[in-house]
């Protein structure tokens, strides 16, 4: 019964109240993960009861930009939270009750998806991709699974927080004569304080990437919002892309679809239309973002000289194919004149990089929905 | 508080076997429990804080969390072609084996030699820095192997990140130094 001994002997970093206290603040952490997610995948794959708002322009520039700083903020955290309660693995005897083996058991969806939604975020992140799944659709239902295992682990330990995390907590957690645990105390503070101290290096060290003004504390980002082509970060480039043939062409137009019949605008006629200036953020479901000076045509003249009554969606389509050669524009944000059919950015002819030569950029939208290098205007 | 603490009446007489006694307890009144539960093992003073969940508030989250787990299974299931269930389930019980049986004993046997070689008042500092040097290093890893750097595009990973890995942990360490310090001047007053 040794290894019993050694778990009943909770040093201060082991003790419930420390467990209780990361616990909440995972809590906080992974439902903001969470519920962020769950916006942005709204974003991209709306169902019929869902509309993408155009407003605030730079609502999904916090979301995501929340969605990935809290999941960060999560990593140090989680480590300690397992370490605090490391010696529970090896208790004995495991299981005490049906209760408890239901409750162990939903343990390992819980720390399983917990470990692996935060190393493939980071690595996704990072551009890299050693999954053999589709990185998006694993995390998102992934996230399902491990919050549900939190929910069932939060009704399990609810009332043990409550009373570690209560006024006469500290005693109840530190168990020893009021002198001894003021010693604990003492460790315990210090033990969350390592763990808060983590959490926070490697939230300033990459929150630059979207808050601009801390770029240059962003030593561990992986993206910057003022590096790039022109200035501003770019996903993908036309290279990589395969687009620079069809964006390049004598005879690229933008055509419109959907009207009596379909109308086609070259770049001159473009470039002669009324023109347009939005500052929109263009925001990565990465977490970065960056503010840029945007100039063109509203999608809604397009539509207009094209003869396209009002109150329509459209869909877009680019020159590039593959999972991003297109994206959906709901009829509020056709409507919203800050959505452009974009020829200039940050005061320059739009770069090959950044879409040339005519991308979409509208409010609160996805960076990946904000397609470039478009060929095509389908009014739905 | 100990095994003679007031009992609410009608309740079995104290036993020594504070496990079971628990077991009996835990779902009737299970905030004065826990205070009660205070129990005398081997002589140390054991917090006999239940591992078990309790009372309803796990019924109703066991019911809840359940449909939700239960909705990502299926939903991770019937979009299979993209979530690759199989996989997906060997890479969770790989992390999980990860953690519980690589880094979590590392770190473990890391505490235990720091505490025999150090002197008390370099303790904490050590571990608190190897802890966050540690920490800062895994998450830095992709970026040292710069895997996502993609030779057309100058803005993925556009930084210098051995240089800036070092120049954290370097920050680290100073602030660790600093409050080995402290620690010493504490310890020789």
């Amino acid at each position: 019964m040794k290894v019993t001994a050694w778990a009943d002997r909770r040093s201060a970093p082991h003790d419930p109240r420390t467990a209780a206290f990361l616990g909440v603040a995972l809590g906080v952490a992974f439902s903001t993960c969470f519920l962020t997610g769950l916006y942005s995948h709204l974003a991209q794959h709306p169902p019929d009861w869902f509309t993408l708002p155009a407003r605030p322009a730079g609502l999904y520039r916090v979301t995501q930009g929340l969605h990935v700083i809290s999941g960060i903020a999560a990593i140090p955290l989680l480590l300690a939270k397992l370490w605090a309660v490391f010696p529970h693995l090896v208790r004995w005897p495991p299981v005490r009750s049906i209760p408890h083996a239901i409750e162990r058991l939903s343990l390992i969806p819980l720390v399983a998806g917990a470990v692996l939604q935060l190393w493939t975020g980071v690595a996704n992140i990072d551009l890299w991709y050693p999954l053999p799944w589709f990185f998006p659709a694993g995390h998102y239902w992934l996230a399902w699974i491990t919050i549900g295992a939190l929910v069932v682990h939060v009704g399990a330990k609810l009332t043990t927080t409550r009373a570690v995390l209560g006024r006469d907590g500290t005693a109840i957690a530190d168990g020893h004569e009021p002198a001894t645990a003021g010693v604990d105390a003492l460790a315990r503070r210090r033990f969350l304080v390592w763990a808060g101290t983590a959490s926070g290096v490697l939230t300033v060290a990459t929150v630059g990437q979207t808050i601009a003004p801390l770029r240059n504390l962003a030593l561990l980002a992986p993206r910057r919002p003022d590096t790039g082509t022109d200035g501003f970060p770019v996903n993908g480039a036309a290279e990589e892309a395969h687009v620079v043939d069809g964006a390049t062409a004598p005879d690229w137009h933008l055509e419109v679809v959907g009207a009596a019949a379909p109308v086609r605008f070259t770049l001159a006629q473009l470039a002669a239309m009324p023109q347009r200036e939005a500052d929109l953020p263009i925001a990565c479901v990465e977490g970065w973002s960056a503010q840029v000076r945007w100039r063109g045509v509203p999608l809604r003249s397009l539509l207009d000289a094209a003869g396209v009554g009002p109150d329509v969606s459209v869909t877009v389509h680019s020159i590039e194919t593959g999972l991003y050669a297109q994206s959906d524009v709901n009829a509020v944000q056709v409507a919203d004149l800050d959505t452009l059919l974009a020829l200039e950015a940050n005061g320059a002819p739009l770069s090959l990089d950044h879409g040339y030569p005519v991308r979409l950029i509208g409010p609160n939208r996805p960076g990946v929905l904000q397609t470039k290098w478009l060929r095509q205007v389908v009014v739905t | 508080m100990s095994a003679t603490a007031p009992r609410p009446p009608g309740r079995r007489p104290a036993r020594h076997d504070s496990d079971a006694d628990a077991d009996a307890d835990i779902w009737t009144d299970a905030d004065a429990d826990i205070r009660a539960d205070v129990d005398l093992v081997d002589g140390a003073a054991r917090r006999a804080l239940p591992d078990e969940p309790l009372g309803r508030w796990f019924w109703l989250a066991l019911l809840v969390g359940g449909a939700i787990m239960a909705y990502g299974v299926v939903g991770a299931i019937g979009q299979q072609a993209d979530t690759q269930p199989p996989q997906l389930l060997r890479f969770a019980v790989g992390s999980l084996l990860a953690h519980d049986a690589v880094l979590a004993p590392l770190v473990t046997v890391a505490g235990i030699v720091a505490a025999r070689v150090l002197p008390t008042w370099l303790r904490g500092p050590v571990r608190g820095g190897l802890a966050l040097t540690g920490i800062v290093v895994l998450f830095s890893y992709p970026l040292l192997r710069a895997f996502g750097r993609h030779p057309l595009n100058d803005s993925t990973l556009p930084q210098d990140y051995p240089r800036n890995v070092a120049v954290v942990v370097a920050l680290i360490w100073i602030g660790a130094a600093s409050m080995a310090v402290v620690r010493w001047r504490e310890a020789r007053r």
